[in-house]
């Protein structure tokens, strides 16, 4: 089991990591920006360091700084939590590379997962049932409305390389396809 | 009917974060001890409690609670009945603490001294740092990173150790300004 684990998120999040962490009896290191100084999960890791300024691609999804607070903190493991650097394989491979177990799947899944029509193509391929949609992106309105027709609405139109709720459109009927197509698109 | 006579005291707050039963306690820690003086830094917290002289005291029993002051460079708040040096003197202590500017780490990692082990610190107290000078390095991720003094002026405090671990924005150096006096 691991010695001390490093927590790279915050809030409820990082406060449900912290405490399985002190059921199982792993002290635990909190991060936080300069705006969540006080926040809870802050005061209940045993050790907290501060990693940026408030704004969260300066500190949470700032992968040196995270990966220097868990390498001063002596720590064997990050756990990312969700969001955050949770999905991001080039963080896991950083962690590989700097002797800290990446508590999550191997870099490689992570970037097989992450982009959807090849997550699809993976798991058809592993024979893994899955909900009816195109093989593969969509790339023209026209192609759009062809697959529409085929797989019947209510359907979802998602961006490749969307995440977190962004570049998801849900079209209920044939009328509303052609603009969830292009906000999508973008 | 006799006055008690109550200690006064004057802080400058760089942060308003502290409540007041908090710094009661820590004047009370002071009485108890029979402190001077208080200082406590934390990241961006700092915090510095200074007992007025005895003498100047009698005149100003009327306050029960310790008269604070938030961050000013002049702490005229303080009774000015005694007009007597030591409230000056604190004036111009905390005048002069204000004027220190401090260097803060820009990243999280290990702070060296000097850029090797065994070598010369970078800077020592009492030198004269320029804008842009190296003042020490921060390894993260095995890469040392120099850090540059932001400002001129004369090297007061350093307040880390060789070796010590940083996190963003731990107050490394405190330096003077050459233009304040």
């Amino acid at each position: 089991m691991f010695r001390k684990i490093l927590i790279a998120n915050r809030g409820e999040i990082a406060l449900r990591v912290i405490c399985a962490c002190k059921e199982l009896g792993i002290p635990t290191v909190a991060v936080y920006s300069e705006a969540d100084r006080n926040s809870l999960h802050v005061r209940f890791a045993d050790e907290a360091v501060c990693i940026g300024p408030p704004r969260s691609s300066d500190s949470y999804l700032n992968i040196p700084h995270v990966i220097s607070a868990a390498e001063i903190t002596n720590v064997d493991a990050i756990h990312p939590g969700y969001g955050f650097l949770s999905e991001n394989a080039n963080f896991a491979e950083v962690c590989e590379a700097s002797h800290i177990t990446f508590i999550g799947p191997q870099p490689e899944i992570l970037r097989m997962m992450g982009e959807k029509d090849r997550a699809r193509r993976e798991m058809a391929a592993a024979g893994v049932p899955i909900v009816p949609g195109t093989d593969g992106p969509v790339t023209d309105e026209k192609a759009a409305e062809n697959a529409a027709e085929e797989i019947g609405y209510p359907l979802i139109i998602k961006a490749v390389a969307g995440g977190g709720g962004r570049g998801m459109r849900v079209v209920r009927t044939p009328e509303e396809l052609l603009t969830a197509f292009q906000t999508a698109h973008n | 009917m006799k006055e008690k006579k109550k200690p006064t005291t004057s802080a400058d707050l760089s942060v308003p974060e502290l409540d007041l039963p908090q710094l009661e306690q820590i004047l009370d820690f002071m009485a108890e001890h029979g402190l001077e003086e208080f200082e406590y830094c934390r990241g961006d917290l700092r915090i510095r409690l200074r007992k007025a002289s005895p003498n100047s005291s009698t005149h100003f029993q009327r306050s029960a609670a310790p008269e604070i002051i938030v961050a000013s460079p002049m702490p005229a708040a303080v009774p000015e009945e005694g007009a007597a040096p030591p409230p000056r003197a604190v004036a111009s202590e905390s005048g002069r603490t204000e004027d220190l500017h401090m260097v803060k780490s820009p990243i999280v990692g290990t702070y060296f001294e000097a850029p090797t082990p065994g070598a010369e610190p970078f800077v020592k107290v009492g030198d004269h740092a320029e804008v842009g000078q190296v003042l020490c390095i921060i390894e993260a991720m095995k890469l040392m990173n120099e850090i540059e003094s932001d400002v001129a002026g004369e090297i007061v405090r350093i307040l880390v150790q060789d070796g010590q671990p940083v996190e963003y924005g731990e107050p490394l150096f405190a330096l003077r300004s050459i233009r304040n006096n």
